[in-house]
């Protein structure tokens, strides 16, 4: 009897007791990380809103096994102090899987908390090649430097008869920068060209141009390559047109968002980059997210929002279909492959993507896909 | 039919006669002052949102004002060059709001440019630069009225802006206003508490915010149904929504001058924080009192039921014959009075019992005696005698004759125990009773 009367006073302090969550209906949280402030955050902005379309359309489709996902956004203000910070609160929050960052000395910021924690970085736009082949927490849904260098060195070299280029790129993002940098060198000098000039800047509000922009003209090389963020490559493009209109002018693909064509104006008609979003794409599924990212956005999502897109679908997929027990990246690469919006992206054992890549030439203030 | 211990009925009873009342009071708070709270806070946050509309918009007034200015005193001067310039930089610097100020041909290159920081080194770089391609200056360009911009990330000042362009005579005149500025001031509107302050363009993007978080970060949170209809309507609405994981419920107000909205949102949370404190503060003293009043109850119940189990034991002891035992006594009447009518109903039936079986045994004792094989009278009468000493429990037995003329007992005989006890001799003649007279047996319990 004593026994009865301790279990019905069990009960009813449990009756009484606020009810708690249940894991089962606990949402599935999701980090990003990325430039969402300053002089890169078309980048990070048009990605986290990638990130965000896919979340919000998993959710409006019932979440993953019933339960929905919380995205969790942090700004890293293209600052290596920042960024560790913030990946530290989403590591901090038990994330396991962050997409992001969008620049590559972001990304070789945080690489070493990241591979001390449990969680997975998959970012949709780093490209470096010091990432690469590596057994780590870092995977990535896209092909690394060498991939646009050389394309964009070919292209130039072959199609567009260069063959002196004077270079200019952001040491703020150097991992990336210098990376590309190499590689265009490898792939330019391989066909016969040369690097003539080579200049740096460190991106900021108060950075001037136009003393680089004549010490690269003054090269004599037939071809500037710009290496650097929409906002400045726009910049240097101004004030490259200014003094030589016809200059060519070739640019890495981090510029080649949708607002560098507004920043730049009239200077960025002619502008080559190398791409791995084909905009006359006329398929069912990227007209689909192109026009859920429009109505949701208000604007187009260039190659960073369709790689946050990307990257938010193979995460997401991940979860649903990660084993009892496995870990996201064991259930990543044991898939291999995702289907992208424009792509299927297919994994290497290490975490890194393959993606098909394209030229595009600005004309009439539009990425036209030319080879 | 279902029967419970009395413990755990007298455990239970006054859990539910707490809990029941508190129940109700739940439910009226839920479904009455909750939403009253709710209105009352929404009625404030619509408030707040006027009064920071109204300095949002007398703050860009002045940037308006300013550009306006400008645009105006360059048409009616006609001013060129080295004038145009310091004009600019003047009205710049008397701006707390504008972070640049500049002219744009009708090509849409810069022709004079004045920033609010001092950076000559950039104005000469800024000069001649291409903005052709920028909505603003197309919208104003084809229309030839001023207008706002939406937040656009600008290639002046490398980060997101909010401009306002004049038509002038021959150039444009665009005034960018420092989102920074922006949110410091509705930092101190809001006043450092719990209220989420945010100005939304007509698109849904947050131009600025109260702490500077979302400005700059082009979040677009036009998906919200609140600032959906806030968007479409030009009257007040309010509701409750979603941001970031939180609940929250907010007000919304338009900005006439510029189509821009206030939105002003608090987390219910901290809507509701007084009333969940008192909630919870009184929560604790329920369950406290809840675990007293059990433990209390427990205690009682048992007491009480073992009272009743003790009652119940003597019972049995009767029941099993033994009466030895006194009946249970409380300081509870209705338990003595229970008691006392149980002692009553025992001793009744007890009663009854004794004397049904004294009945049975006279009854076995008459069928007894009729039943004797005697040989003689002496015989009979001696069986007789025996009988009903042994029925009547009694000592000793006598033998009256009766004799009817002469109405007198004449003792006859008597018991082998009076033989035993006085030394009497029984005697051994016997006379023949005749006619009218009758013979009697009488005992005692004591010789």
């Amino acid at each position: 009897m004593r026994c009865r009367s301790i279990i019905q006073l069990v009960v009813c302090g449990l009756l009484l007791l606020p009810p708690s969550g249940c894991q089962k209906n606990e949402p599935i949280r999701l980090g990003f990380l990325g430039g969402l402030s300053g002089r890169v955050a078309d980048l990070g902005v048009a990605g986290r809103n990638g990130v965000q379309l896919a979340v919000e359309q998993c959710n409006a489709a019932g979440g993953i096994a019933g339960r929905q996902v919380a995205l969790a956004v942090r700004d890293d203000e293209q600052n290596p102090e920042t960024a560790k910070r913030v990946a530290g609160e989403l590591i901090g929050q038990r994330i396991e899987l962050i997409v992001g960052p969008m620049t590559s000395s972001m990304a070789m910021a945080v690489m070493p908390q990241i591979n001390a924690s449990q969680t997975i970085l998959l970012s949709p736009t780093v490209t470096t090649v010091e990432l690469n082949g590596q057994d780590d927490n870092f995977l990535r849904v896209i092909s690394d430097t060498s991939n646009y260098a050389s394309k964009s060195a070919r292209y130039l070299y072959q199609k567009l008869g260069s063959r002196s280029v004077a270079a200019i790129f952001d040491n703020s993002n150097r991992s990336y920068s210098e990376g590309w940098l190499n590689d265009f060198r490898s792939a330019f000098e391989a066909q016969g060209g040369k690097i003539v000039l080579t200049k740096t800047f460190q991106s900021g509000r108060d950075t001037v141009f136009q003393p680089v922009a004549r010490e690269l003209l003054a090269s004599q090389a037939d071809t500037v390559l710009i290496i650097s963020g929409a906002v400045d490559s726009a910049l240097i493009c101004q004030q490259i047109r200014k003094l030589s209109p016809r200059m060519r002018i070739g640019m890495s693909e981090w510029a080649s968002t949708e607002r560098f064509i507004e920043l730049a104006g009239t200077a960025a008609e002619g502008v080559v980059v190398a791409q791995f979003m084909d905009r006359n794409d006329t398929s069912p599924r990227y007209r689909n997210f192109l026009t859920a990212y429009r109505a949701r956005f208000s604007q187009d999502p260039g190659f960073a929002g369709m790689a946050g897109y990307d990257a938010a679908l193979v995460a997401l997929e991940a979860f649903a279909i990660r084993k009892e027990g496995e870990k996201l990246k064991q259930a990543i690469l044991g898939k291999g492959s995702f289907q992208g919006v424009q792509q299927t992206l297919v994994f290497d054992t290490s975490g890194d993507a393959d993606r098909n890549t394209f030229m595009a030439v600005i004309l009439n203030g539009q990425y036209v896909t030319v080879n | 039919m279902a029967t419970f211990p009395l413990r755990r009925i007298l455990t239970l009873q006054p859990i539910v006669a707490l809990l029941l009342p508190f129940g109700v009071a739940a439910l009226i708070g839920y479904f009455w002052i909750a939403p009253q709270i709710r209105k009352d806070a929404e009625s404030r946050q619509l408030q707040i949102a006027r009064a920071v509309a109204s300095q949002v918009e007398s703050y860009l007034d002045t940037s308006m004002a300013i550009v306006g200015a400008a645009a105006a005193i360059h048409h009616d001067l006609g001013m060129t060059g080295h004038n145009r310039q310091h004009l600019l930089d003047g009205l710049v610097s008397s701006s707390r709001s504008l972070g640049s100020l500049y002219a744009v041909n009708p090509d849409g290159r810069i022709s004079s440019i004045a920033l609010a920081r001092e950076a000559p080194k950039q104005n000469q770089e800024l000069e001649g630069l291409d903005l052709s391609r920028n909505a603003l200056f197309r919208t104003v360009a084809q229309s030839g009225k001023p207008g706002w911009s939406e937040a656009f990330l600008s290639v002046i000042n490398g980060g997101l802006s909010a401009a306002y362009a004049v038509p002038g005579d021959g150039v444009i005149v665009v005034g960018e206003v420092d989102l920074g500025s922006l949110s410091r001031f509705l930092k101190q509107v809001s006043g450092g508490n719990d209220l989420l302050i945010m100005i939304v363009d007509d698109k849904g993007q947050v131009i600025a915010d109260h702490d500077g978080r979302r400005t700059a970060q082009q979040l677009n949170i036009g998906n919200i149904s609140l600032v959906r209809r806030g968007l479409d309507s030009d009257l007040p609405t309010t509701g409750r929504f979603d941001l970031s994981g939180a609940r929250m419920t907010g007000s919304m107000i338009q900005i006439p001058a510029v189509d821009w909205h206030v939105l002003v949102a608090q987390k219910d949370g901290a809507l509701y924080r007084t009333v969940l404190n008192i909630a919870w503060i009184v929560l604790a003293c329920i369950l406290t009192a809840l675990l007293c009043a059990v433990a209390a109850s427990i205690y009682l119940a048992r007491k009480l039921a073992a009272r009743f189990d003790a009652l119940a034991l003597h019972a049995r002891t009767i029941a099993r014959g033994d009466r030895s035992g006194a009946w249970p006594l409380s300081s509870i009447d209705e338990f003595n009075q229970l008691s006392g009518s149980l002692k009553t109903m025992a001793d009744t039936l007890y009663r009854q019992e004794l004397d049904l079986r004294e009945s049975e045994n006279r009854t076995a004792s008459l069928y007894n005696i009729s039943q004797y094989p005697f040989s003689d009278e002496a015989g009979f009468l001696d069986h007789a005698l025996n009988e009903v000493v042994r029925l009547t429990a009694s000592a000793i037995g006598y033998i009256y004759f009766y004799n009817e003329h002469t109405r007198q007992f004449i003792l006859h005989s008597w018991s082998n125990g009076i033989v035993r006890s006085r030394s009497r001799k029984r005697s051994t003649t016997w006379t023949a009773p005749g006619s009218g007279a009758k013979w009697f047996v009488s005992a005692s319990r004591s010789c």
